[in-house]
């Protein structure tokens, strides 16, 4: 790129952070910092987020593994990466840790563990991230969460509130909700009063032809922080084969047309859109993401990569063991037997979490430095993508190149 | 000296451009070693410009872009005034000297020279520096202050930065300096931010060499800037600092990484939880600690367990008398024949006429020697058994039992209780024992010599009587009850069934034939006979049939024939037809005339469609079942009737093989040897074992030889240790270790024939690989969840 200078990836200085949370328009803000008003809460986050991988699903070597990495990344790294609890509750101590603030709680149609979560938040030494509500996964849209009676040992029961070995298919929809908008505008007002209004609100949809009508209700909602849409590519421990493979959209054209659409609407910065879905599936989890954060949107959420990169799950996309819903996990990664999960080191895992980052920070600095950008990220410059695909490139707005 | 003069306007007063100035300039230095131009604005004044001897330019006039680049040794610049970007661009060795500031790139790609600013520069300057160590290193000297990005990938050079009426006197090297500097040198005087490359520079103060060449150079560039006043107020040492190239060496002993993760977890992690594990409210006492992949002990989700003689092989399994052919095939493999063949007479007491002549032999449909080649051979078993003697019966217990009706059924009864030391007076109808294998088999199927020598041997049997030709009454029967401990019922079925189609009169009953084809009267047969009902008693009768003179037999029945088998096979052979379905209408003088009109010719028309039990004798209080219009004693798993003292075996209860009765006869003996004993009984619950257990790819199909020797050897003693070693050889890490026992296992068969050894596990070394489970033979070692 010539006629504006690349960056020194190497040794220039990045600011990688992208905005979770609502961004009010200038006038709003200036008129609310003058004339008080309410702020709404935002944080500054790595883009890459380690998507909902739930407490259950998960063996407790895993999880928290996972959530010592990721503490690692932001205390002795710098790097402030966040990772999402999934459904299955968050454990009372880790809430009442300094560590919460690294964490984004889930509700989901399960609800579970989230007794504890009330409980705990006068006890809170800091907030949580985020509250992530999920309606919808893309590894299986319409279907709920699944935790087989095989995983729900003694300490899974006793934090999701359900008696031992029995087994757990949440609902697909939240059981009082009746529509998608109601949806979005009860729960995420009831959860961010809930909190005293400082903790961003997302939903999590799968991604859909409606996904644009949600997008569009939450523009209008105050206190919406953003939405995460799901692609049909997204992983799971536990689904059927027919949702896993014939439902579901793919995410990139699903984010696109949701951010264009804001776009048009002028409100591209004002509500952050994040994408999951198989970023990374096949090792290149920096370009994946990098293409969709300049198709729109400002973050990604990442799991089959996490489980291979950072615990050494033996499943690819070529082949998987397929063995997560039974419990049976060799690596001891989605088993809930002791015997098993004690194979896997959450020191390692941690590690691995760091090198992970360290790597993802340095490809992004890589694909950012050429663009002339070093203190933004580039959302939504899609000047920057091309596709060897004519019909993908018309669709999604992007240069044909071949 | 001539001064040659260079304008840098031409006549009219325009610019002249870089590319015309220097061509001027470069005729010019040809001619004169000292110049001066009176540039405007010009750039690469002094590019690669060099006389022999030496080359003086003197710029008066504002300088352009890269004044100096590429210069050469031996030249010397000096600018009356600032300059622009990127003074001494690739600068090889001229001198050179700005009376003013410069701005941004100042020596960027220096390789050799001097460059001396007499004020401050611009950003990212001395960058990319090289230094050639045949030429000596290049040097930029400054007055005030730099910008940022000073000294990025600074290789070679050395600067001095004096901190004199500097741009930004709180911090005189910019922001971020000696990003990736590797080589090189930096003396500044004043106040830094501390935003240096921490992994690129130290801090420091000069040592004496470095201080000594400062003081020696410094008087020579403020003598080029003209400022040779300030020598003294800025030769103080103690003002001077010096930021320090950090070598690779160092740096890989500076910077570790970032915190191990050990560490972290131990001064940060762990202490975030009040003071203990995340988990130890939800799941107290949890051990989430790392174990290894294959481990032992109690770590291990599986474990190995040996259990022998534990399930029921499938010979045992499937024969109606449960007899342990496994069992009696090891006793021959150990070499003892008489053991072998005493255990098998205490099943039954016809092992040569039943299981080595007439039963289908139930326990080798099943043998799983099939899966290797063919099953063992039972009939060459039986009729080894032939004229062993009886084993010994037990001491007297003092009691007595009727049995009434001498067939397979009665007889096991009473040959069981007699060898457990109770009395069987057995009441038979008929002239001679033996039921129907006396009375209706045919000798073809069952040789009269083998039968004869087993009678006799049954006869010679201590604690059995045996009265013949009585006829059982209602009367008799209370009598019995009241003089015997129990009552047995063993009568078979003994009436005919028949239908009463017109001309039934002319129809022998099967039963009535065999038995007088087996006597010294045989009914007159003619030369064509037809045979209603095409069951194995059908065949028997074409074939005695044949016997006995019959040219033509055909038989018929109204479904598919049910026979199968040898009896099948001898009627087939003799040339019996099969027809079906046929509908009998009447049978006439010519012979079986059907429904739809067609007729069989038959001299003879002999009827087999089943037998029924004769009850008469029954008394009232006995319970029986109606089924398929006849009447069967109802009883229970132990052959006890609706009465507790009075039991049923054979065909009374349940039509089936000579085999089934004999089962049956023994386990009504056992019962009533438990109830005296004041013992539980209990019937075999060994469940099967199953196929997939087995390994029979261990053995190696062969043609077998027929002596008992080369069966046994063929047998896979399914269930039943066969004390191989291969677990104890197979076995990775030795786990595995072979007892000897004082005492047979609990699990065996009844007689104390067990073999006195075990295979043991140990649990400290066993890592539950399930290699014994899988090569086990005989499915003796099972993998069971932990």
């Amino acid at each position: 790129m010539l006629t504006d200078p690349a960056l020194d990836a190497g040794r220039h200085e990045f600011n990688l952070t992208t905005t979770l949370g609502r961004v009010l328009s200038p006038e709003d803000f200036l008129d609310r910092t003058i004339n008080g008003g309410w702020i709404p809460p935002t944080r500054e986050i790595f883009p890459f987020v380690i998507g909902s991988m739930s407490f259950g699903a998960l063996s407790p070597n895993m999880w928290l593994g996972l959530l010592q990495g990721v503490a690692y990344c932001n205390e002795v790294l710098g790097i402030p990466v966040v990772m999402c609890t999934g459904e299955g509750g968050c454990p009372p101590w880790v809430l009442r840790s300094p560590y919460l603030k690294y964490i984004i709680l889930q509700i989901a149609s399960g609800y579970f563990g989230w007794d504890e979560i009330i409980r705990a938040i006068p006890e809170m030494q800091c907030d949580p991230a985020a509250i992530e509500i999920k309606y919808g996964q893309g590894a299986k849209p319409g279907d709920g969460g699944l935790l087989m009676w095989y995983k729900v040992s003694k300490l899974i029961a006793r934090l999701r509130g359900v008696p031992e070995s029995v087994d757990l298919p949440s609902p697909p929809v939240h059981q009082t909700l009746y529509s998608i908008e109601e949806s979005v505008m009860k729960m995420v007002q009831t959860m961010s009063t809930a909190f005293g209004h400082k903790v961003p609100i997302y939903p999590k949809i799968s991604a859909s032809t409606s996904a644009k009508a949600v997008l569009n209700n939450l523009v209008r909602n105050p206190f919406a922080a953003g939405l995460l849409i799901d692609g049909i590519d997204g992983g799971t421990g536990a689904a059927y084969n027919i949702s896993m493979d014939a439902t579901g959209h793919p995410v990139a054209s699903c984010v696109r047309e949701c951010y264009l659409d804001l776009a048009a609407q002028g409100k591209q910065n004002e509500i952050p859109i994040f994408a999951a879905g198989g970023i990374g599936k096949n090792g290149n989890v920096a370009q994946n993401g990098m293409a969709l954060i300049m198709l729109g949107a400002s973050g990604v959420h990442i799991g089959k990569y996490i489980m291979q990169a950072a615990a050494g799950c033996l499943g690819n996309e070529k082949n998987r063991c397929n063995v997560c819903n039974l419990g049976i996990c060799p690596k001891g990664i989605t088993s809930q037997n002791p015997k098993l999960y004690r194979r896997l080191d959450p020191d390692l895992v941690a590690e691995r979490v760091a090198d992970v980052f360290m790597a993802i920070r340095t490809e992004v600095k890589k694909i950012m430095a050429p663009l002339g950008r070093s203190q933004s990220l580039p959302i939504g410059m899609s000047d920057a993508l091309g596709i060897a695909d004519k019909d993908a490139a018309d669709l999604l707005k992007i240069s044909y190149i071949c | 000296m001539t001064t040659t003069v260079v304008k840098g306007l031409d006549d009219k007063g325009q610019r002249i451009r870089s590319m015309d100035f220097e061509k001027k300039v470069r005729e010019a230095a040809v001619a004169s070693a000292h110049l001066t131009l009176e540039s405007y604005g010009q750039h690469n004044i002094g590019i690669r410009l060099q006389r022999p001897g030496g080359l003086h330019l003197q710029i008066k006039g504002p300088s352009g872009q890269r004044l100096g680049c590429m210069g050469l040794p031996g030249t010397t610049i000096v600018c009356e005034g600032p300059t622009s970007d990127d003074v001494g661009y690739l600068n090889i060795g001229a001198e050179i000297t700005v009376l003013g500031d410069a701005t941004n790139g100042a020596c960027n790609a220096m390789a050799n020279g001097k460059v001396f600013i007499g004020g401050s520069i611009g950003a990212r300057g001395l960058t990319m520096t090289k230094w050639n160590p045949d030429y000596e290193k290049p040097e930029l000297w400054i007055l005030g202050s730099t910008g940022d990005s000073f000294a990025e990938f600074n290789c070679g050079g050395t600067a001095v930065v004096c901190g004199i009426e500097a741009k930004n006197p709180s911090n005189i090297l910019g922001y971020r300096p000696c990003v990736g500097m590797v080589g090189g040198l930096i003396y500044f005087r004043g106040p830094i931010d501390d935003s240096f490359s921490k992994s690129n520079a130290r801090l420091d103060r000069p040592n004496d060499a470095q201080w000594q060449w400062l003081i020696d150079n410094l008087s020579g560039f403020l003598r080029n800037i003209r400022r040779e006043e300030l020598f003294a107020s800025i030769s103080r040492r103690e003002e001077w600092q010096v930021l320090v190239t950090v070598t690779p060496q160092e740096r890989a002993l500076m910077t570790s990484g970032p915190m191990p993760m050990a560490e972290y977890r131990n001064k940060v992690w762990n202490k975030a939880f009040g003071g203990g594990d995340p988990l130890r409210d939800l799941a107290p006492g949890l051990d989430r600690s790392i174990i290894d992949a294959i481990v032992t002990g109690d770590l291990r989700r599986k474990k190995p367990y040996w259990a022998n003689l534990e399930a029921a092989a499938p010979c045992t399994y499937y024969c109606p008398i449960h007899i342990p052919t496994v069992d009696r095939l090891r006793l021959i493999r150990e070499g003892r024949l008489d053991e072998a063949y005493e255990m098998i007479l205490r099943y039954t007491p016809l092992p040569a006429s039943v299981c080595g002549a007439v039963c289908p032999n139930l326990c080798m449909e099943n043998c799983s020697r099939r899966g290797v080649d063919a099953p063992i051979e039972m009939q060459v078993l039986g009729r080894a058994v032939g004229s062993h003697p009886a084993p010994k019966v037990a001491e007297a217990l003092g009691k007595k039992v009727a049995v009434i009706g001498g067939g397979p059924a009665g007889m096991n009864v009473a040959w069981q209780l007699a060898l457990a030391g109770i009395e069987a007076h057995i009441y038979e109808k008929d002239s001679q024992i033996g039921g129907k294998l006396a009375q209706v088999i045919p000798w073809e199927r069952l040789s009269q010599a083998i039968w004869d020598v087993e009678i006799q041997r049954f006869l010679s049997m201590p604690n059995i009587k045996v009265n013949l030709n009585v006829d059982m009454t209602k009367e008799l029967f209370a009598k019995l009850q009241e003089s015997y401990d129990y009552v047995v019922i063993a009568v078979g079925t003994h009436e005919p069934r028949r239908i009463p189609f017109p001309g039934h009169e002319r129809v022998v009953t099967a039963l009535d034939f065999l038995k007088k084809a087996k006597s010294d009267m045989p009914l007159p047969v003619g030369r064509e006979v037809v045979i209603i009902g095409a069951g194995n008693v059908g065949c028997d009768v074409a074939c005695e049939a044949y016997r006995l003179g019959a040219e033509k037999v055909t038989l018929v029945d109204i479904q598919k024939p049910l026979a199968f088998g040898k009896e099948k096979e001898a009627a087939e052979a003799l040339g019996a037809v099969f027809r079906w379905p046929v509908m009998t209408k009447e049978v006439t003088g010519e012979g079986l005339v059907m429904n739809t009109g067609e007729v069989i010719p038959a001299q003879t028309v002999i009827i087999s469609i089943g037998d029924v039990p004769a009850l008469a004798f029954l008394p009232d209080a006995i319970e029986t079942v109606s089924v398929g219009g006849a009447s069967w004693i109802t009883t229970d798993k132990a052959h006890v009737t609706s009465h507790a003292r009075v039991l049923a075996v054979g065909d009374v209860e349940k039509p089936g093989l000579a085999t089934n009765a004999l089962g049956a006869g023994k386990t009504a003996a056992e019962f009533i040897v438990a109830s005296i004993k004041g013992i539980e009984w209990r019937p075999f619950t060994k469940q099967l074992i199953p196929q997939q257990a087995l390994t029979i790819t261990h053995y190696t199909p062969d043609i077998p030889g027929s002596s008992e020797t080369e069966q046994a050897d063929r047998c896979l003693s399914c269930a039943a240790c066969r004390d191989c070693h291969l677990c104890e050889t197979i076995c990775p890490t030795g786990a595995i270790s072979r007892n000897d026992l004082e005492f047979g296992s609990k699990m065996g068969y009844q007689f104390g024939l067990e073999g006195s050894f075990e295979y043991v596990s140990d649990d400290k070394k066993c890592i539950a690989c399930g290699f014994c489970a899988a090569t086990c033979p005989c499915g003796i070692w099972t993998m069971n969840a932990f």
